[in-house]
């Protein structure tokens, strides 16, 4: 008698499973890269870059197609788009955001982008950059090398591929917490594309998401230094009127604030491993000593040129404020105070240099 | 023997250091729920410990039988119902909420009808199970879930993008009183040894040993779940989410894993463990309300069914036609408000039980 009952019944129950609900996937566009730029007509163009899945990988061969669709938001413009596309658009791979340059300079990038925080399937570890001339040559751009669409937009951020100093990456996530976060702010890699390639060896800096300042490339490579993910780099110095490029490695880099009366002071203890990568003369025999003092003096010097400039400009990303508000006991009253006293506060940056060697040549 | 008590406490841990606790403690963690995370902590593990060193001196004994030789029947039912609803009560809103989660998450194309209806059938379906086959079940499911799980614990705090400045700020907010809410929610997660309230049947000559282990996993598992988010969702918009602990998970990227998105593992291994914890809460509900009443099996056309499986299926219609009809911002608030409700009822049993304790030790 259960039989009886049990299998007429589970097989009604077949009856609502959802169908066709689910789309399969060679009726999906995957995009893999969103660009956003200010539109001609309306407030936002978007752009997608949409794979096309194809059984050949190989370098070069990579198929998508670019398409654009301004819109008054962000949404409004993916709706409009999906009119103009055969397949139901994935936003599962989406892994680089790219926001166009004159967008990036006059507005500003928090509540305009609040369509990629909302959305579910935009994940928290895309990367965000800024886009130069504009986000849709970026995304139009086609490397020779590249294997699978996008790749070669995503790879230099991963460090899978590329590893450079001068590369920053912010993702999703760390842009909004630093959007939001008081005492701490948000950078962005500036990515501008030559014909085939990319380049991205700058660096914008927030101060609650408006853009307000650019670094320079040399000044991105030693920004990063002083992120958590940084790579070796390069110091060049001269000595005796011989230059010598020193391949770099941060080993330990941290910093404390010194608030003594009305003369509140940052100081940075770094301490590095280099080795001399290229000389103009041998340096075996000459002074080590020497060599990691000239080293040290050099890069002293172009750590405090950048963290003056990010002070004169009252931008944080270090999260000087943050470590303020950590460190110190007033509560809500902390950052206020921060504030005062940022402007004042005098670097001192202390650079241990440990010269490893001189590569397999004297 | 006396592992599986800690099964289901870790399990209930577990889950509730993820669901609406951290986003309950997280939305107040200016106004004193660091304090309700150390008061919680506090209150868990002693009245954890109190209890079950009290539910020890009824060896084999469940709450039925021993209210049974206590009480009269007219306060009895209502405590033993009152138990069953707590228990019943837990498991759903997991339910409810992991079936959104899911949807929003894995499957966004299902029906949420359809997707409610079959974490509810498969709830009534483990939870009628007897109690030992439930623990037995318990103990697979973490023994394969629980490295996985510590794994991504390890990785996001070991994670570059874990900011402890974030956390540190807290440091000003230590000594301001909790409200009553996030008192209520930091205690919650330690809920899970109200289950010896029933599993003691079980436990007939074993006793419970290494009572330390409830507040070392207790501490352990509240702290992660407390400042992890905020090292990595910082500490100005830790409360703008309203999946905290999935959309901290998401920070993760594990280059060389299966997939980069860490997340998907962790639903994987969460799956898992809500649909256990779903199974033993209700299962322990429904042998508390079949016992409470001394219902006896029913026949349905010839054919003899359980009543445990009756009061399941009572369960799993109510907390569908619950789920169905409520959203994410009822959810919360239906869950704060019932948080409270239940910091009640726990004080009141434990001081029951520890009541019952002394007096028939001193009869006897």
């Amino acid at each position: 008698m259960p039989k009886k009952i049990s299998v007429p019944l589970l097989a009604l129950l077949l009856l609502m499973l959802p169908g066709c609900g689910f789309k399969d996937i060679d009726k999906r566009f995957f995009v893999v890269a969103i660009g956003v730029d200010q539109g001609e007509r309306a407030p936002f163009k978007v752009s997608f870059k949409l794979a096309i899945p194809s059984p050949r990988t190989e370098p070069g061969e990579a198929k998508y197609q670019v398409i654009s669709q301004e819109g008054s938001s962000i949404a409004n413009a993916v709706r409009l788009m999906k009119s103009k596309v055969d397949k139901e658009f994935d936003f599962g791979h989406t892994t680089v955001i790219v926001i166009g340059k004159s967008f990036a300079d006059h507005r500003e990038l928090g509540r305009s982008l609040d369509w990629f925080f909302r959305r579910r399937d935009i994940q928290e570890i895309a990367f965000m950059a800024i886009g130069e001339p504009d986000a849709l040559s970026i995304i139009q751009t086609k490397p020779k090398s590249e294997r699978l669409a996008g790749n070669a937009l995503m790879l230099p951020f991963t460090n899978e591929g590329t590893e450079s100093p001068y590369i920053v990456k912010t993702y999703l996530f760390d842009y909004y917490r630093r959007w939001h976060e008081h005492g701490r702010d948000a950078f962005l890699p500036i990515v501008s594309s030559r014909s085939e390639t990319f380049v991205i060896n700058r660096a914008a800096i927030f101060s609650s998401n408006l853009k307000k300042l650019e670094l320079t490339a040399k000044e991105t490579g030693i920004f990063n230094q002083f992120l958590k993910t940084r790579h070796r780099f390069l110091i060049l110095a001269a000595l005796d009127g011989k230059q010598i490029s020193f391949n770099a490695k941060v080993r330990s880099l941290r910093f404390k604030l010194v608030d003594s009366a009305n003369k509140p002071e940052i100081r940075y203890r770094i301490s590095i491993n280099v080795e001399s990568e290229d000389t103009e003369a041998p340096v075996f025999h000459q002074s080590w000593d020497e060599l990691e003092k000239t080293v040290e003096e050099e890069f002293r010097n172009q750590a405090l040129q950048l963290l003056n400039r990010l002070r004169d400009n009252g931008v944080d990303p270090l999260g000087f404020g943050l470590r303020y508000r950590a460190s110190r006991h007033g509560g809500e009253s902390d950052f206020a105070e921060w504030q005062k006293i940022y402007p004042k506060v005098t670097f001192k940056v202390n650079v241990n240099a440990h010269f490893t060697g001189t590569g397999i040549i004297e | 023997m006396s592992r599986y008590f800690y099964y289901f406490y870790t399990v209930g841990l577990l889950i509730n250091t993820i669901f609406f606790v951290p986003r309950i403690l997280l939305s107040e963690r200016y106004d004193g729920s660091v304090m309700a995370v150390f008061a919680g902590i506090l209150f868990g593990s002693v009245s954890a410990f109190l209890f079950t060193k009290a539910m020890m001196r009824f060896p084999g004994e469940g709450i039925p039988e021993i209210f049974e030789r206590n009480f009269p029947k007219i306060i009895r039912i209502p405590l033993l119902i009152g138990l069953a609803m707590m228990w019943t009560i837990a498991g759903s809103i997991i339910l409810v909420a992991f079936s959104s989660i899911s949807i929003r998450f894995l499957s966004p194309e299902t029906n949420p009808a359809f997707m409610l209806m079959f974490y509810c059938a498969f709830g009534c379906y483990a939870a009628s199970f007897r109690p030992s086959t439930v623990l037995n079940m318990a103990e697979l499911i973490i023994l394969l879930n629980l490295p996985f799980v510590a794994f991504i614990m390890y990785k996001l705090i070991s994670s570059p993008y874990f900011e402890w400045d974030s956390i540190q700020v807290l440091a000003d907010y230590v000594f301001r009183i909790p409200s009553l809410t996030s008192f209520a929610a930091a205690t919650y997660p330690f809920t899970g040894y109200i289950s010896l309230a029933l599993y003691n049947r079980l436990y007939e000559k074993t006793r419970v040993g290494h009572l330390w282990i409830l507040p070392t996993i207790g501490t352990a598992v509240m702290l992660v779940s407390y400042f992890v988010p905020i090292g990595l969702l910082g500490i100005d918009s830790v409360d703008h989410y309203i999946y905290t602990w999935i959309t901290a998970v998401d920070t993760l990227r594990m280059k060389f894993g299966f997939i980069d998105r860490a997340l998907y593992l962790f639903l994987f291994m969460y799956i898992g463990l809500s649909l256990i914890f779903i199974a033993i809460s209700w299962n322990v509900g429904s042998v508390l309300v079949r016992d409470a009443f001394g219902f006896k099996p029913v026949t349905i056309l010839k054919v003899k069914v359980p009543s445990q499986v009756m009061i399941n299926a009572g369960f799993a219609i109510a907390t569908f036609l619950f789920g169905v009809n409520s959203s994410d911002k009822s959810l919360i608030e239906f869950v704060s408000g019932w948080l409270n409700t239940r910091l009640a009822a726990e004080i009141l049993l434990v001081i029951i039980v520890i009541w019952l304790s002394r007096r028939e030790v001193k009869h006897a």
